[in-house]
């Protein structure tokens, strides 16, 4: 009995042994590395073989990597490499690259080197009655004795859901129009775009196209799909839209204005908007830092390439030499009533 | 294909000289098993991160095995989640991902060279299993959410022991006398080699155009890769059977999953340890 116990321990042994083996065999071993060179390749791989807007926004990736991978040297610190590897990204001219480590977060933030055309405080001041309505992400309230209902909706936090969209869009269905104030929303939940498209449609309709990188090579996209929006059950508008826009009004931001760009009864006043068309992805580098940058390219019914702002229909900037006034409301106002 | 039509029908041959096999090992029986174990997962999913990601995780799982003394059959489902962590040089306390596999496994054996060795069985046959690999890791952005999908055709092999204990023994512990009782006992080992493995991966990007085309997250940028990918799992166990038929069980089982090289390649592993009942169905 003895030996069979023995046997059975030594049978028990080996097969664990065998298996780990077995295993090891046939998996790298894991690639944690603080080497900054391995990092900095592992980086500018990555993008160089995914990231979309190469050729669009005409950026020398090879050219990058050699200029970049110069200022990098055995023994760099975190913060050195970090901030190395951060203006690579920062090349890329596009809020949707970001470099996160555990210290310090890279952006390009365009939206800090372009005019505001938005002044809050104006439009509390001067437009709004101190009772304004503030329905989940939506802050609202009428302007022009009641004829034009006003919604400023500055981020998409993912809050929008058929309850808080009920009441806002029946508040003002007796109303002339409505403005929605999308300056400076600088995106978010892409599934609120969608929920607050599908209540200006009447039948389903095609708004814009996408396509995804699918090979190594710069300009390596899969066929572009059609995004289609349906009606919603609920509430919707059918009246006249003024969409507010601006530099800063990015990413879902700018699916917004695009999506609403193909929809008749929705005119877009403002500025070209910050762009940020691309859907970002997310990664993790050798040393735990994680990175994000576009992997898709979103495109007019045409065709067209927005990446570098959906324009408006009617130009109308912010004069900031007069804080009394918001010439953009007043334009929009004008137009709706006129 | 040749070589899985080859070991099929030599396993159908082998499995015609099959004699009287002794009486344990030939007895039959339909049982209902269920497993819980814990173990250690550890992941790597090189569309996102060419870190190991490991960490303990819990499993359960459900099987009903029909056996006689010229074939075994079982089918079984099984759940594992935990939750993982980077293998980093950095402290990345922040960075966590949750895991979560489902397994079924459908396996039919059949025995060769019955009566080759005193007290052993050796079956041999193929188990079909397909796995579903869930992960999220927040850290990750747009690509938190990590579904992967894998069918295998495996080879299967299964020796089987009988350690029965045939008389009572005394032995002292401390000075203190105890009586071992007769026990019914079998040691077994099954390994399973996939032969033919095909995945559902998200696709050279690894992300989905649906979120931005308002449309059903699956297929999205999903393909699916046949002939990819590596497959092998592995179960030893010792088993006792009751006196009423039931059986109670202690099981080491290991799983290995790669997606293959087509994209940037997933690779899993499961090592755990569980303790299984066995509810007899047929009484004889």
């Amino acid at each position: 009995m003895k030996s069979q116990v023995f046997i059975i321990a030594l049978f028990m042994l080996t097969i664990n042994v065998c298996l780990t083996s077995c295993e090891k065999a046939f998996i790298k071993p894991n690639q944690a590395s603080k080497d900054p060179y391995a990092n900095f390749e592992y980086l500018w791989k990555q993008c160089d073989e995914k990231y979309s807007f190469f050729e669009l926004k005409q950026v020398d990736w090879k050219k990058v990597h050699d200029d970049y991978k110069a200022k990098i040297y055995t023994g760099i610190s975190d913060d050195s490499l970090f901030s190395v590897m951060g203006s690579m990204l920062n090349e890329l001219r596009d809020d949707h690259s970001n470099l996160i480590s555990y210290f310090n977060v890279s952006a390009y933030r365009n939206s800090l080197k372009v005019q505001p055309n938005i002044f809050w405080r104006t439009i509390t001041d001067n437009y709004l009655n101190k009772s304004f309505v503030t329905t989940g992400p939506f802050v609202h309230d009428f302007l022009s004795n009641g004829r034009v209902g006003y919604i400023r909706f500055a981020a998409f936090t993912g809050q929008i859901n058929s309850g808080n969209l009920n009441y806002v869009l029946n508040r003002y269905a007796n109303t002339k129009g409505i403005i929605l104030d999308m300056r400076r929303n600088g995106g978010g939940a892409v599934s609120d775009v969608f929920a607050l498209l599908s209540r200006f449609v009447e039948q389903e309709t095609t708004v814009f196209k996408v396509r995804i990188k699918s090979g190594t090579g710069h300009n390596e996209f899969s066929n572009p799909e059609d995004a289609r929006v349906k009606p919603a059950s609920g509430s919707s508008f059918k009246g006249k839209v003024i969409l507010l826009i601006d530099r800063g009004t990015y990413s879902a931001g700018s699916f917004t204005a695009l999506g609403m760009k193909a929809l008749p009864n929705i005119t877009l006043m403002g500025d070209t908007t910050g762009g940020g068309l691309g859907l970002p992805n997310g990664g993790q580098l050798p040393n735990g830092w994680t990175y994000r940058f576009s992997i898709t390219q979103t495109l007019g019914l045409n065709g067209e390439n927005f990446e570098n702002g959906v324009p408006p229909d009617i130009y109308q900037l912010f004069d900031w030499n007069d804080l009394s006034r918001d010439e953009v409301l007043d334009a929009a106002m004008d137009e709706l009533l006129k | 294909m040749r070589l899985l039509i080859l070991l099929i029908c030599t396993l159908f041959m082998l499995s015609k000289h099959s004699s009287a096999a002794d009486e344990y090992l030939s007895r039959a029986s339909r049982d209902w098993q269920i497993r819980g174990g814990v173990g250690m997962t550890s992941f790597r999913d090189f569309a996102t991160s060419p870190l190991t990601y490991r960490g303990y995780s819990a499993g359960i799982s459900l099987g009903r095995l029909k056996t006689d003394s010229l074939r075994h059959r079982s089918f079984s489902i099984h759940f594992y989640s935990g939750n993982t962590k980077p293998l980093s040089l950095y402290d990345l306390r922040t960075i966590e991902a949750h895991s979560s596999v489902l397994m079924l496994d459908y396996a039919r054996l059949y025995r060769i060279r019955p009566g080759f060795l005193k007290r052993t069985a050796l079956f041999a046959g193929a188990q079909l299993s397909a796995n579903g690999i869930y992960r999220v890791n927040a850290g990750l952005m747009n690509n938190a959410l990590g579904l992967d999908g894998g069918v295998s055709l495996m080879a299967s092999f299964k020796l089987l022991r009988d350690v029965s204990r045939t008389e009572s023994r005394r032995i002292k512990v401390l000075f203190i006398p105890i009586r071992l009782k007769e026990r019914n006992r079998s040691l077994y080992w099954q390994f399973n080699g996939g032969m033919f493995n095909t995945n559902f991966r998200n696709g050279f990007a690894y992300g989905s155009l649906k979120q931005t085309t308002n449309q059903f997250p699956l297929p999205g940028d999903y393909r699916l890769n046949a002939f990819s990918g590596l497959r092998f799992s592995s179960d030893l166990a010792i088993r006792q059977w009751l006196s009423n038929g039931n059986a109670i069980q202690l099981n080491y089982h290991w799983d290995f999953y790669s997606s293959g090289r087509k994209f940037e390649p997933l690779e899993f592993a499961i090592h755990s340890l569980g303790f299984s009942f066995f509810f007899n169905t047929r009484r004889s």
